[in-house]
């Protein structure tokens, strides 16, 4: 600033702007925000804006299996990768059964299961992990690439009717496409998990794929109220997600509830939001603006952090 | 096992899908989880059930914030109507424009209805002092606020603040509607902008004056005439150098001279001002 705080030019016409300052007629904003929003729908970031849903999560899981492999390939095996204290080797194991797993929903051949472990993502893969504690981490790499590599070139095949089928994932009757989506955040935070124990850069990010990502959390945040057994009413919350990659959305609290006029907003910035719903950020460290009842904003964002990987 | 199937149901159901989700309501029923239209709170744990169980609470509460603890129930008791940045940190003002442009920038509407009710006195009362038009202020705040909709990304905060962006946006539109006016009309001939009507004193007697305008408009009235008028043409009447000076009768070099002496005499009686 200047010493004596004088105006520049500039600063003194921007002044001239205030003094001529007058409320417009009241009809206007009702059609500032028609006009504006009929030109660009609300809801979605501006490079987020082509391209299908369904279309958009096969391509999304390929290129998420694909920053995976990148990074793995400057791995040694036995570093230990949190939060699970696993080793790279083990962290391919479990991928490796999970993708097992997966093409055997998908139709892709017989792998055997225990039943009574489906519905919990990490059970299922334990006795698989530990026995990775003496395998070759080369080896391990070499099955899970050839498992994820028949996955992805089944999954590259699928088309929209295909994706839109129902398949069971974990005790879920979803979509294909849906399943995708919740494929591509485990294995996201996977090769998020993997970057910090290998102090690199995790690979770039698309906004489409973020958007996906984005948009099954936000939409899976009932489901996880009522897996958590949380229960925050009829209330809807608006979510604000910033950043490439994200949007906004009114989200029904309750399921099968319609969406209403918000009960409170959240925003915060849309990869983090990410990170909640993966269980790699808590509710409270989430920096986020909250508008309305402080409470309800935590008790969405607990019921938000619902995918486990 | 089943309840987790049924939720997937609704986790990808599409809205033209109504009988899942009346299947579900009955299936949940059956679970104990209550029906779709219980009244809140009908759930295993109750809203006011984890505000007690919770470790860390937000700082929220220092807000004035008052539980209800009526479970499932966000009450009036318990809004705080407020912007709550959950580390630790208040605002009492409401988001900043920086935060309501980056939500624009991911299409949320309620954000562009914050900026221009926030900002559309600025953009309107520019827009009808140098057009002196109503329709065209209206038309041309309009296309500033679909412009910003359309291109948050344009909005640089180190550059400047929104307000002032908001701003040079609403001149330069409403000088550009102005140019091509006259091309059309003989400029002589455009009621209320000869020089002399350019009274801003005149302007806002329907309007709630900010401190700000009030010092503006009694800055710009300590003005000498002749530099007054120099300094309104040019802002207000969309005039050039050369426009001003044919205005008002008298040499270019002149007009600039009494522009420039008239922007350091405002700059001196504004100090201060933000």
């Amino acid at each position: 600033m200047r010493p004596d705080n004088r105006k520049t030019n500039d600063e003194v016409l921007a002044l001239l702007a205030e003094a001529s300052a007058v409320q417009p007629p009241r009809t206007l904003a009702d059609r500032v925000v028609a006009n504006a929003t009929a030109l660009r729908p609300a809801g979605r970031a501006i490079e987020s804006l082509g391209g299908g849903k369904r279309a958009g999560a096969a391509e999304a899981f390929i290129k998420t299996i694909d920053g995976f492999k990148s990074v793995l390939a400057h791995a040694h095996g036995n570093e230990i990768v949190e939060p699970y204290g696993w080793s790279v080797t083990q962290v391919v194991a479990h991928l490796t059964e999970i993708d097992c797993y997966f093409g055997r929903q998908l139709g892709l051949w017989d792998h055997e299961i225990d039943n009574a472990l489906e519905d919990d993502h990490l059970a299922m893969t334990q006795s698989a992990v530990s026995a990775a504690v003496r395998a070759d981490f080369a080896t391990a790499v070499a099955e899970w690439l050839r498992v994820s590599s028949a996955v992805c070139d089944h999954v590259a095949s699928l088309g929209s009717e295909q994706l839109c089928q129902r398949i069971k994932l974990h005790m879920l009757y979803t979509r294909v496409s849906t399943a995708l989506a919740v494929r591509v955040f485990e294995v996201w935070t996977h090769t998020e998990d993997l970057c910090r124990t290998l102090r690199r850069q995790p690979p770039s990010l698309d906004a489409e794929k973020l958007h996906l990502m984005t948009t099954t959390a936000v939409r899976a945040i009932p489901l996880g109220m009522l897996l958590g057994n949380i229960d925050a009413g009829h209330h809807t919350a608006r979510l604000v997600l910033t950043g490439p990659g994200g949007g906004a959305w009114n989200q029904p609290l309750h399921l099968g509830d319609e969406a209403a006029e918000p009960s409170v907003t959240i925003v915060a910035d849309a990869l983090d939001f990410c990170r909640l719903a993966a269980q790699r950020i808590a509710p409270a460290d989430l920096d986020a603006e909250v508008e309305g009842p402080m409470d309800l904003a935590n008790t969405v964002l607990r019921g938000a952090s619902v995918f486990a990987a | 096992m089943t309840i987790r199937s049924d939720c997937a149901r609704w986790f990808d159901l599409e809205p033209s899908e109504p009988l899942i989700v009346e299947y579900l309501s009955h299936s949940l029923r059956k679970q104990g989880y209550g029906s779709l239209s219980d009244p809140p709170g009908h759930g295993q744990h109750t809203y006011a059930d984890f505000d007690r169980t919770r470790v860390r609470i937000r700082n929220g509460s220092s807000t004035g914030t008052v539980l209800s603890k009526v479970p499932g129930v966000a009450t009036k008791a318990n809004m705080t109507m407020t912007i709550v940045r959950p580390v630790n940190t208040v605002s009492l003002t409401g988001p900043t424009d920086v935060s309501l442009v980056a939500r624009i920038a991911v299409g949320d509407d309620r954000a562009l209805q914050t900026v221009y009710e926030r900002h559309s006195p600025l953009v309107y009362g520019l827009a009808r002092r140098v057009t002196a038009s109503t329709t065209h202020a209206e038309e041309i705040t309009q296309e500033v606020f679909v412009y910003l909709w359309q291109n948050p990304d344009r909005f640089d905060a180190e550059r400047g603040s929104l307000r002032a962006f908001l701003g040079a946006l609403a001149h330069r539109r409403s000088v550009d509607e102005v140019r091509r006016n006259s091309r059309r009309t003989a400029r002589e001939n455009r009621a209320g902008h000869d020089a002399s009507n350019l009274d801003l004193l005149e302007i806002g007697d329907d309007i709630e004056r900010s401190q700000t305008a009030e010092r503006v408009r009694a800055a710009v009235s300590c003005l000498p005439e002749q530099q007054r008028q120099a300094v309104l043409l040019a802002y207000f009447g969309g005039c050039t150098f050369r426009q001003v000076a044919e205005r008002l009768g008298i040499p270019e070099g002149t007009a600039k001279s009494r522009l420039r002496l008239g922007l350091s005499k405002l700059a001196d009686l504004l100090k201060g001002l933000t």
